[in-house]
């Protein structure tokens, strides 16, 4: 009961339906919306201001904005419209100005990301209670994965805007909204559906209407894209070759490629992790080469742990996995078995054309990622 | 601090503005269907059903 069962209110003037959404990426939004043929408008709250732990949750407000029900039944909706109490008692005024407890959210909603990372930060800082500080640290891990995925990035903050929301949701564990955001990176054990699966089904709904589907910003990605796991991992069946295993493909030339890497744990406890890799061209030294073959990763177990998909990790096709400024991300799974390393090594082999002369070739990038 | 120690010292489930509350108004940014940023004319003046939700 939320979009279509009211359109007669609706055409008739009688009721607004409004959407917020709370998402990190709200374009998908927009092209859920345009699926789904919500015709009214809707608004994003990547922050959670409105503080709400879980959704879908429907607010029934009167002409003065006051809430007058919680998940309403249409039959509720239709009566409280019809009703004379549907236009509100006293004017309760003008809102307050926007107070210092949301220092840095006017500057996140309004584009000001340097402004809006340093004001959470202060915030972190200060705040003298577990909650105030658990949801300044939420905020400041969605205003550094925004950054994360602005042209010409700084370094580590896709790996802080993880570790924000790790150290948010510690603190507050039934915060089902926190919980959301980092299981959209997180281990495929610890999801509870694919987040994003739709997307290729309205893409494809909506072309077969004869519409244009809404662009996405950043296309959904590996995790986001992944189906849960269930019970214990299994190796890929499927036999698989090392590409390199004698060292013969040309190291990467220093200073052409810059590698991170964050490494995201379940959120309920289960000895899994995944790893992304965060694998960007350095400027005026390289560009991707969308001609070559796939990004793959070759993976060494290592002790007390294992590969939840063997030892190979591909990114498929160019636009997959694309963050800011050419930042592409290849990702895989690790189950701790028993004590064992700090670090999983490999190497990845990636297709770049090099300098100005724009020469490709595939080359050999080794990485040692530190586990926790 | 155990993640259970650290969830009692914090009050029951947010579920967002409670029966009675004016709803609060945050300058989101349109995603669809509005030009302007979420402001109070966008619920009054007449009865609205507003919506929370994510695509996930």
């Amino acid at each position: 009961m939320w979009n279509r069962d009211l359109a007669d209110l609706v055409a008739d003037g009688s009721l607004r339906q409004i959407g917020i959404v709370l998402e990190q990426h709200p374009d998908r939004a927009r092209l859920f919306a345009q699926w789904q043929q919500m015709d009214w408008p809707i608004y994003a709250d990547a922050l959670d201001l409105l503080d709400l732990e879980v959704v879908p949750r429907s607010f029934l407000l009167d002409a003065r904005g006051i809430v007058v029900a919680v998940n309403p039944t249409e039959e509720e909706v239709r009566g409280f419209v019809d009703s004379l109490a549907s236009a509100g008692g006293a004017d309760p005024g003008p809102y307050q100005p926007y107070g210092a407890e949301f220092r840095g959210a006017h500057e996140f909603l309004v584009g000001n990301l340097p402004a809006a990372l340093s004001a959470f930060g202060e915030a972190v800082e200060k705040a003298d209670d577990v909650g105030g500080r658990s949801r300044a640290r939420f905020r400041l891990g969605v205003a550094r994965m925004a950054a994360a995925e602005q042209p010409n990035a700084e370094p580590g903050l896709f790996a802080a805007a993880l570790e924000d929301w790790r150290a948010a949701l510690a603190a507050n564990p039934s915060q089902y909204v926190w919980r959301r955001r980092i299981q959209q990176y997180g281990p495929r054990l610890d999801k509870p559906y694919s987040f994003y699966d739709w997307v290729a089904t309205a893409r494809a709904e909506l072309s077969a209407r004869g519409e244009t589907p809404a662009t996405l910003h950043h296309e959904p990605s590996g995790a986001e894209l992944a189906v849960p796991r269930r019970g214990t991992a299994e190796a890929a069946a499927e036999a698989l070759s090392e590409p390199d295993p004698e060292r013969r493909m040309p190291a990467m030339p220093a200073g052409t490629l810059r590698v991170e890497s964050a490494v995201v744990a379940g959120t309920q406890e289960q000895p899994v992790v995944r790893v992304h890799l965060l694998l960007t061209p350095v400027a005026g030294a390289a560009t991707w080469n969308d001609e070559g073959e796939a990004t793959e990763a070759w993976l060494r177990a290592p002790a007390g742990w294992e590969l939840v998909d063997g030892p190979s990790a591909k990114i498929e096709g160019s636009s997959e996995s694309a963050l800011g400024d050419g930042t592409r991300r290849l990702e895989f799974e690790l189950r701790r078995t028993s004590d064992g390393a700090a670090f999983v090594e490999g190497y990845v082999l990636l297709d770049l054309c090099l300098g100005e002369d724009g020469v490709c070739m595939r080359l050999r990038q080794d990485f040692r990622v530190t586990l926790p | 601090m155990s993640i259970l120690a650290a969830s009692l010292l914090l009050p029951l489930l947010s579920q967002g503005p409670a029966v009675g509350e004016r709803f609060p108004v945050h300058p989101f940014p349109p995603v669809a269907g509005a030009e302007r940023a979420f402001g109070s004319l966008a619920f009054t003046g007449k009865p609205a059903l507003l919506h929370v939700f994510a695509s996930w």
